[in-house]
Order: structure tokens, then sequence, then C-alpha cells
């Protein structure tokens, strides 16, 4: 054979070679990245999927900076002051502007956890696994879900209600804003029906996921913030009577990082330290700007400073101040500098922002005194239950009973409940929708005004945040602008 | 001309190729684009094949620049039919110079010279920023507390707001703002001195090239080693090519390229925040009077031990941020081509080329525990770095050429199909917890963090043909059509069909253009096609993807995994179809050359990732929608001016793009894009892309009395910024945002005047942009007249009462601003105008006699200056600057490595 025709025998060859691997030569499987076609199929998949529903609590909108929606608006908290970064003193001051990143994380963050939630509430009727653990995943995915939508309404107000997986964008564009009465009605049923799929408790690696006591406590504090009293109280009972739950002797044992998920812990966002990336930033956002590592390692970037007024609010010799703020720290050099700081969440991390600490979102004090409110709204009673209740955490506290001496009627009780919730549950992201559900946040905060600096006196515009602008331009026809934004 | 990086070199001279120094640390890759921005979330850069492979920019760029032949840039529809599938943002022809028969010759290029700063941004001094700092300080405190005077001690200042106060000896006694002894008697530190220096650079470059009639071959060494203008910053590179080509038979002919080269760059942390010990930011921010080391010059120190009385923030030391972080990276790149061509019959041949690159990189990294952090001092937590990646291609090609003549016509026929894959994978480590900082590698890292390896890969296929006829070479026409799959779409849309046509008439052949002897050549050309583009931030982007979301239950980690995007099982080819019509005419026996051409190019079914209402779950969704148009004129010019003994020839570039978006997603929203800070940019229908969005200032409020009158935001006050009402609503919020700019030219041009009497030769090249606005971000960190950190020394036109209003746009001193000040608007959007005189380089030939004493064929000796001056208004230290890729926010600066200025004597010699 010629040198040509070999020649040319060889490039038929090629030739072929080349088109032969062809279809599959272009259906690239990603090496890095898992996709939904081997995904939601397995007790394992969903159990994956509800994890990373439990991990999207940690984001920025929902809990991981909740304390700029529930503290800094109060009066118990002012934020750092950073110059010409408004957006924490928009809140502060009540201008809160419809660009301001924080409320835009509030809906997105949400949204996203309640699509996990849908995602995994749609697809997981079909799919082989034990009943129970069928039962179990449906009531956590309720729980979270009902959770996050309580945040929702109570920030927006009137939000859009989705409950079911949104697969195609072009659906998204019909939704409206649903009245708040009915995100409520969706609430109490999703944790009716979560209270009764849960377990009473978890052992081991599983300690830490919701419980049915947690959807009762939650579904007793819906139903007290929408003031239906007599239904709140029953629901908080069967929670104190179920026994799982107590108060700690000391009061710096229920925020310990050791003692983590006690007793009192009823529901809290975990987080574990240890350099794997599910760290509580917490310890470091509140030690003071510029401490060095003098109060806790690797510096501070001073949010949430607690105001004189708030310092004030302790009754002397209550062993919670100390424990939960400061004025001062001594710095490097041992010089005393003056700072007001948060100092309840405290940890030694390995690195910034990587501390243990869990952020607890319903403790058995909030359940026990929601009770004691919830019982004095029904009907004043001296010496009563409420007051048992009341007293008990005051005890706690190093403090003396209140009696119907000194609290004398159910106006005088109101008033003590809110300065106990205000000293029990501070800096735990409470104070603000306490003031607000019970119709006290314009009367206390415009008394302050000049101390809070407030840019004009609050109205009930004022109560809700303004929905994100970016929002509104995506779907102007369907969703509307809040009042007075 | 010497110049360290190839691309660089392309600048202001071909039409309608932006050729952008974006940041100008060593090594750095200037962004490249031919006519305008042709897409909006996929790539807009242009198709680079090198030899016949296909490379990134930042293989391009590091080429010698002695080694290249020739550099064609393809722009319309039917030429870049062939070269590439993705084409359709333009294609760069690389060729590499290669041997040909004959004795060997050697040559020989060395330079050597340095580099410097091209500017420095003017600052306050200490005793400036004393005075305005105090004024700060005054300033919040009267607006805050009432029954406040200037004359209060900080002792009576409520503690609840430490930046009321400012330093009046109670911390360090001569750090004392009211004291006149004290104040004039401090220093003020010239942080930008510290970290700008004179680098060194120097190159050497040999070659070899010669052959027989069999064989010829091409081999050239180099190594160009480059100190940067910030200390400690620097490049060192080796590169090797053999070029070598085989006449087999008279019918089989062989060739190989092989090209390795080998870097190694000492970085900086030029561009980041002074929180992440960033050196620029550091270096401008900084209090003047901050001194570098402490006391006894045992450690160093940073505005922290200065602030902490005063709430200031604690700003990092900007000469540590260059020491105290060492970061190497080590990359190595080698491109192979090996070809082969057989002629089979007379007028049929076969070819094929196989092209192969291989390409790792790995850096070291390291923050010892002398580095002050963000209000920290040191000793401070050492963090280490490790992280590796290899990019591997191939690509095979093979043609059938058909090339025949029938008399006074001629037919060219191409037949040809392709086949290409990319692989990417890197790992990456971090380290803390070191025992000291005598090793900075992780093995002597006490806790390991964040480790992770990533791996991705596309291919694509594509099968093309091509008919060219002409008639007497007076008369051209020709015809492609090409289809082109991609991995990185799905199977329903996989395949694209990308047709093209041109025609071409060579006027000049016609018997009636003879009786016009002026015009000693003219082309027409009409050419129009449809082209591809397939680049995309994602190689899976029609996959619904899953992520990590993890979680912990009592101290124990689990797994979480949920959906992070829409999936797009439709997703198919971004198109382009694009329409050119150009003449070229030569004048006076080529002694005008003048080029014209007329495009428009109309990209649809754009891969846009478009924002959708977040109650999905998700924020955007890509789909094929949307449609961009580009379209503009191009003007070229090569004059011989003077010929004789002393010859003088120009070439001159002109070009102007219009971008228009038509269409955007199904509702036809604007996209609101983010850069350092929240919606900096938005593209809206009607307009270029990424336009910049904020508020208009229409002057400063001088009293209380306007701020009534005039709709305000709820905290102004005399002496804030007054902004316009754009909605007319009476208030100012947040809809008041409106398009405050673009970053896109009008007009981009290039001047290259070359002077030749004797042995001297000169050369004189400007460049240019008129037009086009940039956002400079960064004035959020020296323009915000806070107080607490180092400013422009424009604060000096502030506004101090309405008696000295200043220069009515820079507002009131005030740590605790007001009236939404520093909010996103005109204020700091800047002309991005320049004229720059690029390269000046004056050159002398050594005479024959005395070449022919030495023995050498060739010499030239050679001063050369680049960048030696640009003329702009722009405040920071490049025009041209931009910190975020991609179309949606180009032309935003937030810090970035200046360019530098060089100058440098070298030598060419043959032998």
């Amino acid at each position: 054979m010629n040198m040509r025709t070999k020649y040319i025998y060889l490039l038929l060859a090629t030739t072929v070679a080349f088109t032969a691997c062809k279809k599959s030569f272009l259906e690239q499987v990603p090496p890095s990245t898992a996709t939904t076609e081997n995904f939601y199929k397995t007790a394992d998949d969903f159990k994956n999927a509800l994890n990373a529903n439990y991990g999207s609590l940690q984001s920025g909108g929902v809990f991981g900076n909740a304390y700029v929606f529930g503290d800094i608006p109060s009066d118990n908290n002012v934020p750092v002051a950073s110059g010409s970064v408004t957006d924490q003193d928009e809140f502060d001051r009540f201008y809160i502007k419809t660009t301001n990143p924080f409320v835009a994380a509030r809906w997105n963050d949400s949204y996203k956890s309640i699509s996990r939630s849908n995602a995994i509430l749609d697809r997981i009727g079909p799919i082989a696994m034990s009943d129970s653990l069928k039962k179990r995943f449906t009531g956590e995915a309720l729980f979270l879900r009902a959770l996050v939508y309580f945040n929702l309404v109570r920030s927006f107000g009137d939000v859009p209600l989705v409950v079911k997986e949104i697969t195609n964008a072009n659906q998204a564009y019909e939704y409206t804003r649903d009245p708040a009465a009915n995100i409520y009605t969706q609430i109490e049923t999703d944790l009716k029906t979560a209270e009764a799929s849960l377990p009473v408790s978890y052992t081991g690696a599983d300690v830490g996921r919701a419980t049915s006591g947690a959807a009762k406590a939650l579904l007793g504090k819906v139903l007290l913030t929408q003031r239906k009293f007599p239904e709140a109280a029953a629901k908080l009972k069967e929670v104190i009577s179920s026994g799982t739950y107590g108060l700690l002797d000391k009061y710096a044992d229920v925020f310990d990082v050791a003692k983590k998920n006690n007793k009192e812990s009823v529901f809290d966002v975990q987080y574990k330290s240890g350099g794997v990336k599910e760290g509580n930033s917490l310890p470091n956002t509140f030690a003071p700007e510029n401490s060095g590592n003098a109060v806790v390692m690797f510096g501070g970037d001073g949010n949430n400073q607690p105001t004189p007024d708030m310092e004030n609010a302790y009754e002397a010799g209550d062993v919670r101040k100390d424990f939960s703020m400061a004025t001062s720290y001594k710095n490097a050099s041992g010089a005393t500098v003056s700072y007001y700081f948060v100092k309840k969440y405290f940890d030694v991390p390995a690195v910034k922002n990587d501390n243990g600490n869990n952020f607890p979102v319903i403790r058995y004090a909030d359940v026990v005194l929601m009770y004691a409110e919830a019982l004095n709204e029904v009907g004043y009673q001296a010496g009563g239950e409420a007051f048992t209740y009341l007293n008990s955490v005051r005890k706690r506290a190093g403090l003396g009973d209140k009696t119907s001496a000194n609290v004398p009627d159910q106006a005088a009780f109101r008033l003590a409940m809110e300065n106990e919730r205000r000293v029990e549950l501070a800096f735990e992201g409470h104070r603000w929708y306490d003031l607000v559900r019970t119709n006290r946040a314009i009367t206390v905060l415009n008394s302050k005004k000049a101390q809070i600096r407030l840019v004009a006196d609050l109205t009930s515009d004022n109560l809700v945040i303004p929905i994100p602008q970016s929002q509104i331009d995506i779907n102007k026809d369907k969703i509307k602008q809040n009042k007075g934004y | 001309m010497p110049i360290s990086n190839v691309a660089t070199g392309m600048q202001g001279k071909i039409p309608g190729v932006i050729v952008q120094q974006t940041g100008g640390a060593p090594g750095a890759t200037p962004a490249i684009k031919v006519r305008g921005f042709g897409s909006i979330s996929a790539g807009t850069n242009p198709l680079i094949v090198v030899d016949g492979n296909i490379v990134p920019a930042s293989v391009f760029s590091n080429l010698s620049s002695s080694d290249i032949q020739s550099i064609d840039v393809l722009k319309d529809a039917s030429s870049t039919a062939i070269y590439g599938s993705k084409g359709s943002n333009g294609v760069l022809i690389v060729t590499t110079k290669r041997g040909k028969a004959g004795a060997t010759k050697f040559t020989a290029d060395v330079y050597t010279g340095f580099q410097d700063v091209s500017k420095k941004i003017d600052v306050l001094n200490s005793q400036q920023f004393a005075e305005f700092s105090k004024e700060a300080s005054n300033n919040a405190y009267l607006d805050n507390v009432p029954g406040a005077s200037i004359n209060d001690p900080n002792s009576a200042r409520p503690s609840s707001y430490l930046r009321y106060r400012y330093p009046r000896g109670d911390l360090f006694d001569w750090f004392n703002f009211d004291d006149p002894a004290k104040l004039a008697a401090m220093p003020t530190y010239d942080y930008q001195d510290m970290i700008f220096r004179k680098g060194m650079i120097n190159n050497y470059q040999v070659t070899a090239s010669g052959g027989t009639d069999k064989a010829q071959y091409l081999i050239t060494g180099g190594y160009l080693k480059q100190d940067g203008i910030i200390e400690k910053s620097r490049l060192d590179r080796y590169s090797i090519r053999a070029n070598v080509d085989l006449n087999v038979t008279d019918r089989f002919k062989l060739g190989a390229n092989i090209n390795p080269v080998y870097k190694i760059q000492q970085n900086v942390n030029s561009d980041g925040h002074w929180a992440d010990n960033g050196i620029i930011n550091a270096a401008l921010s900084a209090v003047p009077m901050t001194p570098v080391w402490n006391a006894d010059h045992s450690a160093y120190t940073s505005q922290t031990a200065l602030a902490v009385p005063y709430g200031w923030p604690g700003i990092t030391n900007p000469v540590a941020n260059i020491t105290e972080n060492p970061n190497e990276t080590i990359s190595t790149n080698l491109l192979t081509n090996v070809y082969a061509s057989y002629q089979l019959l007379k007028d049929l041949s076969y070819r094929a080329t196989g092209n192969f690159n291989i390409g790792s990189g790995r850096r070291n990294a390291y923050k010892t525990s002398r580095l002050p952090l963000n209000q920290i001092l040191p000793p401070t937590q050492a963090t280490g770095e490790a992280y590796s990646d290899l990019t591997t291609s191939w690509l095979i090609n093979q043609t059938l050429n058909y090339n025949k003549s029938f008399g006074v016509h001629h037919l060219d026929l191409l037949l040809g199909m392709e086949a290409y894959k990319y692989q990417f994978q890197s790992s990456q480590a971090n380290g803390t917890s070191f025992a000291n900082d005598v090793v900075p590698t992780l093995n002597a890292a006490g806790l390991p963090s964040a480790v992770t390896s990533f791996k991705t890969a596309n291919s694509s296929t594509s099968y093309f043909g091509r008919a060219t006829y002409n008639y007497k070479e007076k008369y051209i026409a020709n015809v492609s059509l090409r289809a082109d799959g991609s991995s990185i779409f799905g199977s329903q849309n996989r395949w694209g069909v990308f047709p093209a046509g041109s025609v071409g008439w060579v006027l000049s052949e016609e018997p009636f253009m003879k009786n016009i002897p002026v015009v000693s050549n003219a082309k027409l050309r009409v050419s129009y096609g449809l082209a591809g583009n397939n680049q995309f931030s994602s190689d899976y982007p029609y996959l619904a993807t899953l992520q990590a979301d993890n979680y912990s239950f009592n101290n124990t980690l689990v797994n979480g995994l949920a959906a992070a995007t829409l999936g797009n099982p439709e997703l198919g080819w971004e198109k382009s179809k694009q329409f050119d019509a150009g003449i070229d005419v030569g004048l006076f026996q080529e002694r005008i050359a003048i080029g014209v051409d007329y495009y428009q190019r109309k990209t649809h079914d754009l891969l846009l990732a478009v924002n959708v209402p977040t109650i999905t779950g998700f924020s955007t969704a890509v789909k094929n929608i949307g449609a961009i148009e580009n379209k503009g004129w191009e003007f070229s010019l090569a004059t011989r001016n003077l010929i004789g003994a002393f010859t003088w020839t120009t070439n001159a570039a002109l070009s102007f793009n219009r971008n228009t978006v038509l269409a955007l997603g199904p509702t036809g929203d604007p996209i609101r894009s983010n850069s350092g800070v929240n919606e900096t940019n938005i593209t809206i229908i009607g307009k270029p892309i990424g336009n910049i969005y904020g508020y208009k200032q229409i002057g400063i409020f001088q009293n209380q009395a306007e701020i009534d009158k005039l709709p305000h935001d709820v905290t102004s006050r005399p002496g804030d910024v007054k902004f316009e009402d754009v909605n007319k609503d009476g208030k100012i919020t947040a809809d008041d945002r409106t398009v405050i700019g673009n970053s896109q030219p009008d007009f981009i041009y290039g001047l290259t005047n070359t002077f030749r009497y004797k042995n001297f030769d000169l050369m004189v090249a400007i460049q240019g942009q008129q037009g086009g606005q940039i956002l400079n971000l960064s004035r959020r960190f020296f323009e915000n007249v806070e107080g607490s950190a180092n400013q422009l020394t424009t604060v000096l036109n502030r506004w101090h009462s309405e008696a000295e209003p200043g220069n009515g746009i820079i507002p009131r001193a005030n740590q605790r601003t007001t009236g939404n000040n520093n909010a996103i608007s005109d204020r700091w959007v800047e002309d991005a105008s320049y004229l720059r005189i690029q390269n000046i380089s004056l050159g002398y030939q050594l005479p024959e006699k005395v070449l022919h004493h030495v023995r050498l064929q060739q010499a030239r000796i050679y001063l050369s200056a680049q960048n030696l001056y640009t003329f702009t208004n722009y405040l920071n230290y490049n025009p041209e600057v931009s910190n975020y890729e991609g179309a949606l926010t180009s032309g935003v600066d937030y810090g970035r490595y200046p360019l530098a200025r060089t100058f440098v004597v070298g030598v060419n010699i043959g032998f």
C-alpha cells in the first residue's frame, strides 16, 4: 500500500474516532455541585433538606440579626454609631428607608426559609420511610414555617402567604399581600398539626430539634400576640404541666455555652464553635469597639449598646444586671474605658465570630411569664397563680416577691409584667414586640422621645417596617407599600 | 517598543478594540472588549486564539511581545464564523513568529529601567486634619445634646457617643487639637511615600531561528523581572518557546509549538478594605499623625492606639499591611500545538491540529502575629492560607480544504470539525493557631479551617463549512455555516446554528477606477451573520443546583442541602446578529490609507439572570431573554506623510460605539446591581448597560428656612446635602434615585507618529477616551467628612456656616452624618475622560561600519517611556479603573493598584 493510501486511511480512522464520542461528550455531570435530579428521593435526602431548613434560621433576616428587629427599635438599645452608615440608626429612630438592607434581609431570608419548608412538605408524601419519621419531619417543617411567618407578620403586617413550592418564577407574580389575619390562621393551623406530630423530647445528636412542647409554647405566644388570652393561657399551661421544662437555679447557667440545651431551653437556634463555619457571631458583635482582646477574643463591633434607661430598669440587687450588661471594661493597659455593652453572650472563640452560644428563641422563663400575663388578662386575682409564676422568675433573679400589696390591680400587674419581661428577656430580641403587642409601644417610646432621639412622634404607621423597595419594584401591581413609607 | 504586557501594547491601536488597564499590579491582565459590551450577565470577553489554542486573557497577556508575529482582530460575523463558535464578542487571532529557511539568525533584546507611581493623591496634613476632626466632633455634639457648647471639655460630653469627644491631651500629651503649639509640632506622615517605591524592571530575551528547506525552527527564551510600584510586589517570569516546522515530504507537513511559562509573583493586598488589611485604603484613610512604629520601635502600632477614647475606627497600618502579609503565587503554563497537513490531491488538502493547554497555580499567603488587625494591636492571631488550582484544556480541529481556479473564477471550499474540553479544579485550606511566625506553611497551624476543593468542566463540539468565490480578484463572495453544541446548555437547546455571508468589491480593479490614479486601492465590503456566546459564570446554568447549608444539634455538626438555583432545561445559546459595512481606500500610492466601518450588532436571547420575586426563595433565575444593541463607527488612518531622508508616518484609530438595552426580563424591570455597596448600578431599557444609580445633588442647605421650603431628608440640617426631588412628590425617598452616569465612553482614540532620520527613530503614541463616568466609591472613605479618618484635600472646601459655605458641594463635617449625605449621589461621579501619552520611544541604529567592527548584523539602542503622563480630571489614580468584572457594574472604583510610569533603556541586537 503506498504512502498516500496509508495516510487517507489514517485520516478516515481519526475522523471516525472523533465523530464517535459525540453525545455523551456534551453531557457533563457537575463534579462539585449537587442537583435536584438525584435529590428528594430517600429519607436521608429529607433529613438533609430539613437540616438546611434549620440552617436557614441562622441567616441575618431570620434570627441572625434578631437584635436589629427586636431590641434596637425599643428603649433598651441603641446601635453602634457609625457615622454615615445609618441602616441600624433608621430602626432606632424610626426613619426606615425602603432600601434598608435589613428590611430586605428580613423579607428575602424569611421567604428562602419558607421555600425550604414548602419543598419538604410538598414532596415528602410519596416517599418510602417509616410513618413516625415522616410525621416527625412534617411536624418539624411546619414548626419552622410557622416560626418564620410569625416573624414576617409581626415585622411587615400583611405578607404573601406562600404554602406550596413555587417551581416556576412566573407563578410568583400572582401573589399579593395577604391580610395578617390569614397569616395568623395559617400559623395556628401549622402549629396545631406540629404539636401532634412532634415528639416530647429527643436524645443524643437530635437534641435541639423542634419538640411538641416548642410547638405548644410558640402557639401560646402566637395566641397571646393576637390577644386571645383564654386560649393562650390554656395552651401555655399544657407546656408547664408537661414537666419537661423548668427554670434553672442560676440565671448565668441558662446562657452558659457548656450547659446549652438545658432544661429551660424550649427552642434555640443552634450554633457550634470549632472552625466548622457554624459559629455564633454575637459575642464579638456586641463587644465594645476597639476593645482588642480585653472583653472577647478578636475584638468587638460595638453593636446593640444598652441605654442608661435600660440600666435603670433593673431593680437594686437584681443578679441579672451584671450578668447581662456592663457599663465599662478594663483594656489591655489596665485603664477603665467607659462603654455600655451586652455581656449576656460570652464565649472564647478560636477565630472571630466563631462562638458556640445558642440563640434562645423560646425559654421556659418566657413561657412562665406569658402564662402569668394571660391569666391576668383573663382576670386579676390577688395572690393567684399569676403571682406565683411571676415571683418564681423574680426569685431566681434575687429579687423579692410582688404581692397584691404592691401590685393592687390588673393595670399594675400589666406594668409589673412589662418591666419583668424587659429585664428577664433583655437583649434576646423581645422588647419591641412586647411593646407592640401590648399596645404600649407608642406611649412608652414617645414619652422618652428626646432620650431616644426620635425623628418624630411615633404613630401606628411605625409599628411595621416597610416592604423592601426591590420587591415592590419587581411586582408593582400586586405588592403595595405599607402606609407612611 | 518594550511592553511587558502584550495586551496593553494594543491600547488605542485597533479601532473598535478597547483595552482597559483596570489595575496596575505587575502581571495584571487588562480587560479587552471588541465593539462594546455584547452581553449583560454572560461573558463579554472576545475569544483569544494563540496559534490555534483557545486561551484565557491572562495567558495571552503573559506572552513575550517579541514572540508575536501578528495580532488580527476579527470583528464581523463573517470572519468570526470559522475561527470561533464563541465569536459573538469578537476574536483575537495571535500568531507567533516562525523560523525561515536560511542561516541561523540570533537576536537578543535586553532592556532595563524603573517604574514609579504616575500620581499621588492629595490628602490632609495633621494640622488640617485636626481642625477638621474637631469641627466634626463639635457639630455632632451640638446637633444631638441639648445645652451643648463647643467649649465643653471631653469629660462633660456624654460617653454614650464617644465621637463627641476629640483629642485634647487626655490620652497622650502631644495628641492635643486645642493647643496651638502642640498642634504645630505634630508630625504628618506621608503614608503614600512609604508604600510606593521606584521599582526596577529588567527584561532579557534571546532568539535563534533558521532552518533548511526541510525544517525550520525558532527557539527563544526570556526572563522578565518587574518590581511593582508598591513595596514588595514583584513579578519574575521565565518563558521558553520552540516553534518547529517540518516538510516531511512535499505533500506532508508537520509542526509543533511548545511554550512553557513559569511565573513567580509576590502579591500585595493593594485593593481591599483597610479592615481586611488593604494597603491603599489604609494609606489614604489613616489619620496622618498616627506613627507606624511604637515608641521603642519594637512593634508596629496603628490608629487603634490613638482611637479608643474618641470612638474612632481602628484603621490598620499601611506599612505593616505590606511587610507582615507575605503572599506568593507560583504559576506554570504550558501551551502546546501540534499540526499535520497533507496535500491529498492537487487542489485538496487536509489539516489537523491538536492544541493542549495546561496551567497550574499555587498560592501561599500568611499574616504574621506582628500585623495590626482591625481594632487590634499586635501580637495578633496569625493566619495562613494555601491554595492551588489546575486548568487543562484541549482542542482538536480537522479541516478539508479545496482550492481551485477555473480561469478567472476562483473557488475555495472549507469543511471542518472541532472538539474542545475545559477542566478546572482547585483546593484551598486556611489555618490558625501557629506557635510562632517562623514556619508559615499550614503544617504548623494548630487549627485548620475552611478546607475546601472544587471541580468543574465544560465541552463543545462544532461542525463548519465555508465557501469563498472570487472573480478576477475583483468580486468576492463568502458564505459560511457553523453548528455548535455546548455542554452548558440543556439537551433541548444544546445546539446553535450560525450562518454568515459577506461580499466584497475591489473597486480599484475596475476599469473606470483606473482613470483615477489618486486612488491606488479601494475595497468595499459588506457582511452579515449570526454568532453565538456561551461564556457564563457557571458551567451548568441549566441545572437546578443544590448548596450546602449546615447546622448543628447539641454541638454535633450535621449536613444540610437545599436548592440554590432554579434550573432551566430550555437554556440555549446567546445569539448575536451582526451587520458590517466598510470601505478601505488607499490614495497616492498608499501614502494615505483610510478605513471606515459601520456596524450594528444585536444580541438577543441573552443569558440573563433575571430578577424574580424573592418569595420564590430565589432572587434570580437564568433565562434566554432580553436584547441589547451595539452600533458604531470605526475609522482608521495610516499616512506616510514624508518619505525620503526624513520619514514621518502617522497611524490613527477612532471608534464610536453606542450601546442600548432593547429588552430585559419578562416584565421589563430594570436590573439593579451591587458593587461595593448596595444598588450602585441600574440597567434599564432604552439606555446603555450598567448605568450608575443614585441621587442628584443640587447644592447644600444653607439654613433651616431653606430646608423647610424644599423637599429634604427627614434628618437634614443646615450644611447638609440638598438632593433633587426627581419624582416631584415633595419628599426625598429611595424613588428619587436616578441614572447619574455611565462608564461607556463617547469615543476612544489612538494616535501614533513615527519619525525616522538617518539612524534615528522616534515614536510617540497617545491614546485616550472622551466621555464616560466613573463612580468613585472610594470617596466614601476619604470624603465622607466624618472626622475619624483622613480625607482628600477637597474637604477644605466644605461648608462651615452660611457665611462660609465652601464650594457648595461638600457638606459640613459631622461625626454623626445627617441628611443622608453619604448616600450614592452624583457628588462622587467623575468624568473618566483622559488623554495618555502612552509611549515615547527614541532609538538609534548603529551604522554599518560600527556593526562590522563588532561583528553584529544589526543593533539598535533605545530609550522609552510608557504611561508618561495622563491628562485627566479624575481624582483617584487611574481613570480606566474598574473593581468589578461584568457589564452591570463596570466603572466603579473601590480602591485599586495604581498604574505605573515606566522608563527604560534597551538594546536590540541581531547576529
